[in-house]
């Protein structure tokens, strides 16, 4: 664990569609790095990992091609990623890919290699055969769930 | 007339840096590679830190070849403490080293720089006509992954290699387990060479003054000479007598020259001056790869360090097969030491290039100074020199067209900017 806001809790939503899901084999990702707002991926990961839900693999990933890696062996993926907007917009914001195809990151990320690049590739691959969920999350989301 | 072409972001590099191209009718004023991204000042961070956090802070420095500082801190560490490691210990790092080598190559080769040859935009659209061969290249990015995380604790920034030693020992069975799937990564690691052999190169050439570690015990990655292409052959120690960093007004990041004829000359590292100095060692099957292909082993043009490269990564899966065929559970993972005042300085061979560590540490075991000159820094004004020479034959093109060869010809570096500001936007005036 890392400092974060410690009164951060695990999207209702989010909850609910894991607890839908299992037991079917599913993976969570948590995107991002121990800093600042770009931690939220990794918290909300590790909150969703001491739940111990059945059937649901927990990771953290520091860049978004090492989602490659791991694609092929879950029938649902669930990408957790920190997310920018105006405010009034959402916090909380779920696309079931191809939906959000269209998503521009806006930070600079290892060699162009951004989150729905990542995507596009396992697409062209054919290796994108599992349901993705994309989670953008706002800083300071708080949940009144579960 | 006069012109400046610009491109704004220079793509499939990475960090962030700008590249600017001043033409007058028929000459080249001006070319600037300039890094924008801020200092990140890891030198002066480090300063004051006990001498056990320098290989977890200097992995912070790069994402992708985080094993490449972690090595070279600690062995320069150890060398500033007097002590020496075992031959076991030696040979998990390089099988660790392999491992970033490999993940590192294949990213660049398959997703960075091989769309430049088949006019894809991106990696994507790479995948979308060569599926089969990108396929491939993930399978052994994987493996290589693997590798660090069994060694290492996880992939990126692993948190396993301690001065003296090792944290902790990898699991036999761990590692016994990887050899099937590196067996068939060696093959696939040659099919890739074969592929990457068969590229149509552009033709341009510019004659280099390589610098790399020489070893003639093994292909070098953690130890050796430093060499160059021009006969100088020197101790680590004696790296700053012969190479020094210089600030330029266009870039936050250093330049690096050779300085030990008077003057600043540039220099190129990386794998296409590694393996023109280090051919004879390659593994193997990499060298009956360059019998059965013909291929030159010493070239001076940049568009072949991709073959270098897929070379390179024959190597690391064989030598890392080897190894873990050969690894045996290690008593003593890490060798105790009392804290001392000292100097120490080492270089290895990151997937980049050549890097080179120094430190001071005091008697309590903190570190008093650090010097950090990472594979980009020193090719900076060896890239610049490269478009100088490469320029007046694109003169007749479009500005579109100049500013996308220049930028491949980057890409062939694999620059990594993050690493030297420790760098890309084309900007081409003509006047």
């Amino acid at each position: 664990m890392f400092a974060h806001d410690e009164n951060l809790t695990i999207p209702g939503e989010l909850l609910k569609a894991l607890r839908h899901h299992a037991p079917a084999s599913v993976l969570v990702v948590g995107i991002g790095s121990p800093q600042a707002g770009d931690s939220i991926g990794w918290h909300l990961a590790d909150l969703i990992f001491q739940q111990e839900l059945p059937g649901v693999v927990v990771r953290r990933a520091l860049v978004p091609l090492d989602l490659m890696d791991w694609i092929e062996d879950f029938s649902v993926i669930h990408l957790i990623d920190a997310m920018q907007g105006p405010p009034g917009e959402p916090a909380i914001r779920c696309w079931h890919w191809p939906d959000g195809a269209d998503l521009v990151s806006s930070a600079t990320t290892s060699h162009g290699f951004d989150l729905i690049s990542v995507l596009k590739l396992a697409s062209a691959l054919g290796r994108a055969t599992s349901s993705i969920f994309l989670w953008g999350v706002k800083n300071g989301v708080r949940s009144r769930f579960p | 007339m006069a012109r400046e072409i610009q491109v704004p972001i220079l793509t499939r590099v990475e960090g962030e840096g700008a590249l600017r191209i001043k033409l007058d009718n028929r000459e080249v004023l001006d070319v600037q590679l300039s890094i924008y991204e801020p200092p990140r000042l890891f030198e002066s961070l480090l300063r004051g830190r006990q001498l056990e956090e320098a290989p977890d802070i200097t992995a912070r420095i790069c994402g992708i070849c985080p094993v490449a500082y972690q090595i070279t801190a600690v062995e320069a560490l150890e060398r500033a403490l007097e002590i020496t490691t075992s031959p076991e210990i030696q040979s998990l790092r390089r099988l660790l080293y392999c491992g970033e080598w490999i993940e590192s190559h294949v990213l660049h080769i398959h997703l960075l720089h091989a769309p430049d040859f088949f006019g894809c935009a991106s990696g994507i659209e790479l995948a979308q006509q060569f599926p089969d061969e990108v396929n491939r290249g993930l399978r052994m990015k994987k493996a290589g992954n693997r590798l660090l995380e069994i060694l290492g604790g996880r992939a990126i920034h692993p948190i396993n290699v301690a001065v003296g030693g090792f944290y902790r020992a990898p699991d036999l069975q761990q590692l016994t387990n990887l050899i099937p799937e590196f067996e068939t990564c060696l093959q696939l690691a040659i099919d890739t060479a074969r592929w990457i052999s068969s590229l149509e190169y552009p033709d341009f050439i510019n004659p280099h003054d390589f610098a790399s570690l020489i070893d003639p015990r093994e292909y070098p990655i953690t130890r050796g000479q430093i060499a160059t292409s021009d006969g100088l052959n020197i101790g680590m120690r004696e790296y700053e007598q012969h190479f020094a960093e210089f600030q330029v007004p266009h870039s936050t990041a250093l330049h690096s020259y050779r300085t030990s004829g008077g003057g600043q000359q540039v220099y190129f590292v990386g794998p296409l001056a590694r393996l023109a100095q280090n051919h004879a060692q390659l593994s193997p099957a990499s060298q009956r790869l360059v019998a059965e292909l013909d291929w030159p082993v010493v070239s001076h043009n940049p568009q072949h360090s991709i073959m270098a490269r897929a070379l390179e990564v024959v190597t690391a899966f064989e030598d890392a097969l080897q190894l873990l065929q050969c690894y045996q559970p290690i008593q003593q993972i890490r060798k105790s030491y009392r804290a001392r005042a000292g100097e120490g300085c080492w270089a290895t061979e990151a997937p980049r290039g050549l890097i080179y560590h120094h430190y001071r540490i005091d008697d309590e075991g903190r570190i008093v100074s650090a010097k950090i000159v990472p594979p980009t820094s020193q090719n900076q004004a060896q890239i610049e020199q490269d478009l100088r020479a490469l320029l007046p034959s694109l003169l007749d093109l479009p500005d579109l067209q100049i500013a996308r060869q220049c930028e491949q010809l980057v890409r062939a570096y694999d620059p990594c900017i993050s690493c030297s500001t420790h760098f890309l936007k084309v900007n081409i005036e003509r006047a």
